[in-house]
């Protein structure tokens, strides 16, 4: 039992462990901010880096009750940590270390986590009447309506793979090709396709779940 | 100089009946799967066009009010970043089909 557990750990993928220890950082830093901010007492004035985190935080609830109204606490969690956890993992090219974004295992565990908190949404706002929103608009047309509810969980899974994997790709070849000259070459390919595209996929991902999350709540005031 | 074109075409033509003794060996598989890797990724040709237009869009849109700059790059990013993902699909079918 003890030489099958040892046998597991030790033939885990690296980008398992890349993963894991991202989500460790990430956990670190929010309870460390957590603990800083619940201990302020409304007297103190807080300083420079708990300020940023507080105006960070608070934009991003502001951003998110917009679109969602009364149950935003149901969405922002998640569509927050999804958010930094994706931009740290598509970063890690840069540091000479394989991004956990570029394997299908971690972008369709994203996809699939974000269709469960879409349809609870809908759920929590709506109660039982969320599951005739598919006889909607015509009632003939409910077996595309349901397809398109699972479609999402692959062309967001399939959309973030695809712009992150191309660009190691392009980078790995590149390297190869250039052998010692690639200081100079490769700096302006990491800075467009790991830095740039990751942003661009992170900011995606973000709002895509915060609006299909927006259409699924009707009866509140604020939309 | 019409007698060299005629060579030329004659040769080319005359391995369409020699196509059907090919015999497979084992890169056959391999070969068809690179080719069809080249056609897959044909799919850019659309998600191109189609993205070439809603950038100009956006340019005409900055020009008729500057003012509007960031949030009309905000729009024009995420916009561009969904349309983008029909070409996507075509390059991963071009990854499964060059790694098999």
């Amino acid at each position: 039992m003890l030489q099958w557990l040892s046998d597991y750990i030790t033939h885990l993928p690296s980008y398992f462990i890349i993963s894991l220890i991202v989500m460790t950082v990430i956990a670190l830093f929010a309870i460390y901010f957590g603990y800083r901010v619940e201990r302020l007492s409304p007297k103190d004035k807080p300083s420079k880096p708990i300020t940023l985190v507080l105006v960070a935080i608070d934009g991003i609830n502001a951003f998110i009750k917009n679109y969602i109204g009364k149950h935003w606490t149901y969405v922002a969690p998640f569509a927050l940590t999804m958010g930094i956890y994706v931009f740290l993992s598509n970063i890690m090219g840069v540091i000479a270390v394989e991004s956990p974004t570029q394997f299908t295992a971690i972008t369709f565990s994203m996809s699939i986590t974000a269709f469960f908190v879409i349809q609870s949404t809908g759920i929590i706002s709506q109660g039982w009447r969320h599951f005739l929103g598919v006889f909607q608009p015509l009632a003939p047309l409910a077996p595309l309506n349901i397809v398109s509810e699972f479609v999402p969980i692959v062309s967001m899974a399939l959309r973030l793979f695809g712009n992150i994997a191309s660009g190691a790709l392009l980078l790995g070849l590149l390297y190869r090709v250039s052998g010692w000259f690639s200081i100079i070459i490769t700096p302006a390919f990491h800075l467009v396709f790991d830095i740039g595209f990751g942003t661009i996929q992170t900011l995606v991902i973000v709002l895509l779940t915060i609006i299909f999350a927006s259409m699924k709540v009707k009866e509140e005031d604020f939309q | 100089m019409f007698n060299v074109l005629f060579d030329v075409v004659s040769n080319v033509l005359s391995f369409i009946p020699r196509v059907l003794d090919v015999i497979p060996n084992e890169f056959y598989a391999r070969g068809l799967g690179y080719i069809g890797a080249g056609i897959a990724v044909f799919t850019g040709f659309g998600t191109g066009i189609g993205q070439g237009i809603a950038a100009s869009k956006a340019a005409e849109a900055v020009g008729r009010q500057p003012e509007a700059q960031s949030k009309i790059l905000v729009t024009t990013l995420i916009t561009q970043a969904v349309a983008e993902t029909t070409g996507i699909y075509g390059l991963i079918i071009a990854f499964i089909l060059t790694s098999k």
